[in-house]
């Protein structure tokens, strides 16, 4: 088992690095209550701007909350939010594309006819445009970057849908007198996936960025809760004094995002799927 | 009363549609006929882009056509609902030329053709299984191939298992488009057996797709060769004899006057 994977990483130091560094965030994500030391949003005025103590690892904010606590808590908000916009994004790219794919027609001119509308708008703007419809908060944030993910899943899925439609196996699914159902649920669908899986690696890079962004606009999540790039937001006020306050979540947004793009880099090589459309 | 008649099928490919242009129109099949009776063959000659596996695709039901009517056991595929015609199919099954392509590369070669029974034919687990090793055994595969995927076979065994899947059915006709043609010789040779024995076993009426003359001429090692090409061949070709529908529109008919483009319809009693 263990000489398998080294074959398979053989070469791939970097995809194997990125990996493990995502891993260990997405443990950290999941057992942060269990290994975080202190509170992260427990106020005590008295301790603010520590530097680093055996109580407080990475020091203390202008506040006087625990840095390393506030990090890590911030992982599970970014990693959580941005698998949810994902899997719900994927979601509903899924239905439309396959919809659009597979019935052509009417029904394909106006559904892709829309995703191009949305997509003739570049993306923060309209991101910004619908968080200010509903008003700022992490919730809107995330419906916000869904209705605009979903629109480059659906053109893609779409696209494969076409011309799968056409190979021999789906005419002989259907002389075997599969359903319509049967045919996407059996034949299509599994396809399809795989290599849309993917493409999502990078579009997780992507979304943990937009909503650090988001955040830092004072968009996305609100105060206390921790999230880095709205830590990032808090330590500007403290750039002289202080530049480790924006030093470490931006390390962190750093780390995430460039572990999801080489992942997903090196991935679409191996399965050749271009980014986006 | 034939099994499968084709009555004046009239076809065309539109071009992309375009703002600015006039749509193209590429006709196809202009007026074919030709009628199969139950257990008789025929073959379908013609070179490439003669309109051979759009006629299959309008037989099969996969492709409407703009005029002109198959009737399959007495009943107008295109003119019955969905459910009476997918009651009809299981009569009527296919072999393609691309064994890959033919088969869902995610699925084991026992789920590939466990799909036909299931959607047919309610048998318990147990059941189903003896089915399928049943018609690995007629197709010449063994019980150790169940598990397999498509990658691990060869074209030949995988055009064996599209062959099993089309049997699954026990249909009255199958359609075999181009179904040898992508394969080497030998394995053509073992594959064409294979299909004589099947029809003589269950009474099978075949629509032998092909646009092979020359390297099929070269060689006849099996019969169903044998018969259709030195048997028949220049002699229904030229002499408009029985059951040959050779009056199949000007595409056909030009193709036709070279004998190594030789297109058209021949229709042999076995």
């Amino acid at each position: 088992m263990i000489s398998r994977i080294r074959y398979t990483l053989k070469g791939k130091w970097a995809f194997a690095i990125c990996s493990l560094i995502l891993v260990v965030f997405f443990l950290v994500s999941i057992l942060v209550p269990w290994i975080a030391p202190n509170d992260p949003i427990q106020v005590n005025l008295a301790l603010k701007l520590m530097p680093p103590s055996l109580e407080y690892p990475l020091g203390t904010d202008q506040l006087g909350r625990c840095n390393l606590s506030r990090l890590l808590y911030g992982a599970r908000v970014s990693l959580g939010f941005a698998t949810l916009i994902f899997v719900a994004s994927l979601g509903i790219g899924l239905v439309v594309g396959t919809l659009a794919g597979f019935r052509g027609g009417w029904i394909d001119t106006l559904l892709m006819r829309f995703c191009d509308g949305i997509m003739a708008f570049p993306n923060l703007v309209l991101v910004l445009g619908i968080v200010g419809l509903l008003g700022p908060g992490l919730w809107q944030v995330v419906v916000a970057l869904m209705m605009v993910q979903w629109v480059y899943y659906a053109r893609m899925i779409r696209g494969m849908v076409v011309s799968m439609k056409e190979q021999n196996f789906i005419a002989a699914a259907r002389i075997s007198g599969s359903s319509n159902w049967k045919i996407i649920r059996r034949h299509l669908v599994p396809n399809v996936l795989p290599p849309i899986m993917v493409m999502g690696t990078l579009e997780m890079g992507w979304a943990i960025m937009d909503i650090s962004a988001l955040s830092f606009l004072g968009l996305g999540i609100q105060p206390p809760t921790p999230e880095w790039g709205a830590m990032i937001h808090e330590g500007t006020s403290f750039m002289r004094s202080n530049p480790e306050l924006m030093l470490y979540p931006g390390l962190m947004i750093l780390f995430v995002v460039i572990s999801f793009n080489i992942i997903g880099e090196s991935l679409s090589e191996q399965f050749g799927v271009k980014r986006r459309y | 009363m034939s099994l499968l008649e084709v009555k004046d099928i009239t076809h065309s490919y539109g071009a992309s549609f375009s703002f600015w242009r006039k749509k193209e129109v590429k006709p196809v099949l202009s007026g074919v006929s030709l009628s199969i009776e139950e257990g008789t063959c025929l073959g379908l000659l013609g070179s490439s882009g003669a309109g051979k596996s759009t006629l299959g695709k309008v037989i099969l039901g996969l492709e409407k056509p703009q005029k002109g009517q198959v009737i399959f056991q007495g009943q107008d595929l295109y003119a019955m609902d969905a459910r009476s015609r997918q009651q009809m199919r299981r009569n009527l099954q296919v072999v393609f030329q691309d064994s890959y392509s033919s088969v869902n590369p995610r699925l084991t070669a026992e789920k590939i053709i466990a799909e036909p029974l299931e959607n047919y034919e309610k048998l318990s687990s147990t059941e189903q299984k003896r089915a399928i090793a049943n018609l690995l055994e007629q197709v010449g595969l063994s019980n150790g191939d169940m598990k397999k995927y498509p990658r691990e076979f060869s074209g030949g065994q995988l055009q064996r298992i599209n062959i099993a899947r089309a049997l699954a059915l026990k249909p009255k006709m199958i359609v075999l488009d181009e179904s040898v043609s992508s394969l080497d010789m030998v394995t053509q040779t073992t594959i064409l057996n294979l299909l004589q024995d099947l029809k003589t076993m269950h009474g099978l009426s075949y629509l032998f797709i092909t646009h092979d003359i020359r390297a099929t001429a070269l060689y006849r090692p099996c019969q169903l060769y044998d018969q259709f090409w030195c048997g028949f061949f220049f002699l229904y070709i030229f002499t408009n004899g029985v059951g040959i529908v050779f009056d199949t529109g000007a595409i056909w008919e030009l193709l036709s006057l070279h004998p190594s483009q030789l297109t058209g319809i021949m229709s042999f009693p076995w």
